[in-house]
Formats: structure tokens, C-alpha cells, sequence
């Protein structure tokens, strides 16, 4: 099987986040490990055509363009620019709902929200 | 110039390398591996960037290596001391000290 | 060279994982954060790479904030580590299933995934046209800018909703926004001094990005990053909170305003094309204004945010 590098780690990279998520208790760790999944992804995108040491998408002269193999592509850089920004966003209103979720529950494990949950609403219906 | 570029940057990663011994030296409290961290860090990387501006020669680009140099020269020290500043206001006291004390109160 | 910085990223992104104490994973995200924006430089990717330790250094404030918090003085870590080990006797059943799961989801992916070169018609298209169609030298501003701006609108558009979701939520049960807590550096004379020499070197550096976005590495979203940053400096050094958030928050949306109106203005009735043949001049004004509301933006936003999480949600 003839996979390419920036494939292989950015997809192990993933894997290894999704286990960490489906696997810790604790909600702080969550949103890292989120913060790490989208990185790996960036890195997929990045990754696509890309070889060590190439020459950034900044082109001072026209007579450059005849090394054109040796330029990034430009278009996933962009797209993952914006990706960047909305991931932090992302991540902020993460945050600011597991401070309004503490504020209510006073934990930031997951099994003990659950079972406060529950019984909040138990007495809900009763 | 190339090779004396060259010496310079090697002898700022040999420091960058001291540093790094001193930072991971166990037995030593907060104080001492914060001091080990701000000087070798500041010191080495002033290096590596004069050694790089002896490389590059008199251009632009030496210029914002200039600036660097002088934020750098400022700010990593600052971060030291609030960190130290921090450390002390809030109640850490440094090990020695106290092991000292208890020396003296044992003789 | 590229094995190695890939390996290192990989061991940094497993200490994350598998670390048990969350101070250490906020400080590993750090150092993992710092690979990844090494690897970007390495692969072509200035902008990527430079927004990648910007967004890292504020990742790390929310997260130290947030745990600063719920941590306080070590309660809370004997509290987690309690909970953990009333879980400990179900430790076969607990990390074998999702180990299986995910080792067979890995082997799917690496089995599908297409090997092969990737087609560059696309790249060729842009990397040809983009100085004639949009201007600049910088290919990646010219297509955040000029090809697909529309991703800028909607990203634009998804900042300022997160922001205004923040606010939202975090004002919970507070009437008003309360004085700025008092911080450590306030007091240290030296740490002033050099917040003096060194906050208009932070705002010139900002102006330098934006203004430069279309030459060089940069743009926008650092700029703006870098704007925030010197608010941000002037809080922690003066402890003050003289800036009326209200009146930041509403000129985020009339810059957000702006944002939509002059693409629409420039690019959608072809107004940048026609004048384009007369001089590039318009050209240049256009991405500089663009780059220019964009770094306001993206610096309302942040400041807010770090507003936010510093004044109400640190009580």
C-alpha cells in the first residue's frame, strides 16, 4: 500500500483524539482533544500535494512562475485560514458553556453531570 | 562570514543544550530552573540571531532581526519575573531556604 | 527531516492524550501547537503557520482561565481523581471496546484513502491569474479576498455570532459587568515600564501586518489577532476596564456590516475588473481596505472574548 506521509499521520492523529474523546471522563480534555481533531484535519488539507521545504504562495516576480511545481498550492491555505479562526471560535463557545454548565452542577466530569441531569429531571416531572 | 556565522549559531545551540540540562535537573526547586530557563534562554537565542544577521550581512532583513533581538532582549526577562513575582506572591517558598533553616535550627 | 517533526508531533499529540493531570495537557498543547506551526512553515504555509501561534497562545488563556477555576488550590484534582478510581474495577470493559472500535475505523480510513498525485489545474489557474484578476503578490490573500470571498463573509459572519453567544451566555445572572479583578503584574513597576516601550511596538507590528497582507505572510486575521493582543496588554498592565464592551460589541457588527457591503460593492458588480485595466491602484486600495475591516473585526472579537473570560467568567 503506497500511502503518502502527511496521510498517514494526519488520519493517526485523528484516530488517536477520537479515542481519547470517547474515552476520558472529563470535560476539559474534551474540548482539547476537539481543538486536536481539527488540527489533524488542517494538516490533511495542507498535506495535499505538499513536500517538505516548498516554496510559500508568494510570488515578487512573474519569472517564478515557470518553477510552478515548486509553489504550494494556494487554495487549501486559504480555506484552512478560515478554518483556524472558526475552530477558536468554536472552542470559545465550548468554554463558555462548560462554565455555564459548572455553574449549575459544580463538576466537569461527565458521568457525574449525567446523573445530576437525571435527577434534576426526575424532580422535574414529579 | 559564512563559517564564523556558523560558529556563533553553534555556540548559541550549545547554550540553548545547557539550558536544557539545567531546566531538567531534578532536586531543584521552581526559583532555580526559572532563573536557568530566563538567562540561558535569553542568551542563546540572542545568538542564534546575531549569528544568523553575521550571515545575512547589512540588508532590511538584518533590521527586523535588530528589532527582534531588542523585544526579545526586553520581554523574556519580564516573563521571568512575573512568573518568579507570581510565584512568591502566591506562597511558594523556595526549597532551599527552608532545608537551610532547618540545618541551622538542627545545629 | 519530515519524519522526524511528524513523529515528534505525534509523541507531543499522544502525551496530550494520555496525560491524566489538565494542567499538563493545556501545557502540552502548547509545545504540540508549536510542532504543528513548524511543520505549516515547512510545508508552504506562512499565514497557516503564524495564525496556528496566535490562536495557540489564546487557546491557552481560555484553558488556563477555565481550569484556574474549577481547580482551585487542588480541590478539584482530588475530586477528579476520586471519581476516577470508583470507575477503576471497570478498566477491561472501559478502554478495550473503544480501542478495538477505533483501530478498526483507523484501518478503514488508511485503506480508502486515494493515493496517487493530486490534479494541479486548479493551482496553475490561480497561481497564473490571481495578480491580473485581484492583485498583490501573496496568492493566498488574493483567493481568501478575491476568489472565494465568500468563505471570508460567512467566517466573518460565524466570529461575530460566537461572540454575541458568548456575551449571551456568559451573562448569566449578573445585572451588570462587574470592576476588573486585580491582577499580579499591576503592581510591579518594571512590568509597566516595559509595557510602555513595548505597546506601540505591538500596534505598529499590527498596522505593519495589515497593510501588508497582500505583499507578504500575513493579512487580516493576524493583524487583528495582533491588534487584540495589545489590548489585551494594556488590561493586564493597567488593570483598567475604561473600554465600553457595549460599544465594541456594536461596532463588531457595523464592521461585520462593512465587510459584506464593499465585496459586493468591488468584486460582485465588476468593479474592481473594469478599473482594473485603467491601474492596479484600485486594486491595491480594495484588498487593503478588505484586510483592514477584516483585522478590526477579528480584534473586536478577541478582545471580547478575552474581556469575557477574564472579568465574569474568571468570578
Amino acid at each position: 500500500m503506497d500511502i503518502h506521509i502527511f496521510d498517514f499521520f494526519p488520519i493517526l492523529l485523528f484516530f488517536i483524539s477520537f479515542y481519547g474523546l470517547i474515552t476520558t471522563s472529563n470535560i476539559i480534555k474534551c474540548i482539547v482533544f476537539i481543538m486536536l481533531m481539527q488540527t489533524s484535519v488542517i494538516m490533511f488539507w495542507l498535506g495535499v500535494g505538499a513536500r517538505f521545504g516548498i516554496t510559500p504562495p508568494i510570488i515578487g516576480d512573474v519569472a517564478y512562475l515557470e518553477y510552478a511545481d515548486m509553489i504550494a498550492d494556494p487554495l487549501p491555505q486559504a480555506l484552512m485560514l478560515t478554518a483556524i479562526i472558526i475552530g477558536i471560535a468554536v472552542t470559545a463557545i465550548n468554554v463558555t458553556m462548560l462554565n455555564a454548565l459548572f455553574k449549575k452542577y459544580k463538576t466537569v466530569n461527565w458521568a457525574a453531570m449525567r446523573d445530576l441531569v437525571n435527577k434534576d429531571e426526575n424532580t422535574l416531572e414529579d | 562570514m559564512q563559517l564564523l556565522s556558523y560558529i556563533v549559531i553553534g555556540i548559541g545551540i550549545v547554550f540553548m543544550l545547557f539550558g536544557v540540562l539545567g531546566i531538567f535537573q531534578p532536586k531543584k526547586d521552581f526559583y532555580y530552573r526559572v532563573l536557568v530557563a530566563c538567562k540561558i534562554d535569553t542568551v542563546g537565542f540572542l545568538t542564534i540571531i546575531i549569528g544568523l544577521a553575521i550571515r545575512h550581512g547589512i540588508s532590511f532583513f538584518t533590521g527586523k532581526l535588530f528589532l527582534i533581538v531588542i523585544i526579545m532582549m526586553v520581554l523574556n526577562p519580564l516573563v521571568a519575573h512575573i512568573m518568579v513575582r507570581s510565584a512568591h506572591n502566591s506562597g511558594y517558598a523556595p526549597a532551599c531556604d527552608s532545608e537551610r533553616d532547618k540545618h541551622e535550627t538542627s545545629a | 527531516m519530515t519524519q522526524v517533526l511528524l513523529i515528534f508531533w505525534i509523541i507531543s499529540a499522544a502525551c496530550i492524550i494520555f496525560c491524566r493531570k489538565v494542567y499538563r495537557v493545556i501545557i502540552y498543547f502548547g509545545v504540540f501547537s508549536l510542532i504543528t506551526s513548524v511543520i505549516y512553515l515547512s510545508l508552504g504555509a506562512p499565514d497557516v503557520a503564524m495564525s496556528e501561534a496566535g490562536i495557540s497562545a489564546f487557546a491557552t488563556i481560555f484553558f488556563i482561565v477555565c481550569v484556574e477555576k474549577y481547580y482551585s488550590r487542588g480541590r478539584g484534582l482530588r475530586r477528579e481523581q476520586a471519581q476516577e478510581k470508583q470507575h477503576k474495577k471497570l478498566i477491561f470493559t472501559k478502554f478495550v471496546p473503544p480501542l478495538l472500535f477505533t483501530l478498526a475505523l483507523f484501518g478503514l480510513f488508511i485503506y480508502f484513502v486515494p493515493t496517487g498525485y493530486a490534479i494541479t489545474e486548479l493551482r496553475d489557474q490561480y497561481l497564473q491569474m490571481f495578480m491580473i484578476d485581484v492583485g498583490g503578490t501573496n496568492a493566498v490573500t488574493a483567493i481568501y479576498l478575491g476568489y472565494r470571498v465568500y468563505d471570508t463573509l460567512f467566517e466573518a459572519l460565524l466570529l461575530v455570532v460566537a461572540v454575541v453567544a458568548v456575551t449571551h451566555v456568559s451573562w448569566l445572572g449578573l445585572d451588570q459587568i462587574p470592576d476588573g479583578r486585580h491582577s499580579e503584574i499591576e503592581n510591579s513597576a518594571m512590568a509597566k515600564f516595559t509595557m510602555r516601550i513595548i505597546c506601540p511596538i505591538i500596534l505598529l507590528f499590527g498596522a505593519y501586518l495589515i497593510m501588508n497582507g497582500h505583499i507578504s505572510a500575513g493579512g487580516g486575521f493576524l493583524g487583528g489577532l495582533t491588534l487584540a493582543t495589545f489590548f489585551i496588554c494594556r488590561y493586564l498592565v493597567l488593570d483598567i476596564y475604561d473600554l465600553p464592551i457595549k460599544k465594541v460589541m456594536k461596532m463588531e457588527e457595523l464592521v461585520f456590516i462593512n465587510i459584506a457591503i464593499l465585496p459586493i460593492l468591488a468584486i460582485f458588480t465588476g468593479l474592481v475588473y473594469v478599473v482594473a485595466d485603467v491601474a492596479p491602484f484600485f486594486q491595491n486600495i480594495y484588498l487593503i481596505a478588505m484586510s483592514f475591516l477584516i483585522g478590526m473585526k477579528v480584534a473586536c472579537g478577541f478582545f471580547i472574548l478575552f474581556y469575557r473570560y477574564i472579568a465574569i467568567e474568571r468570578l
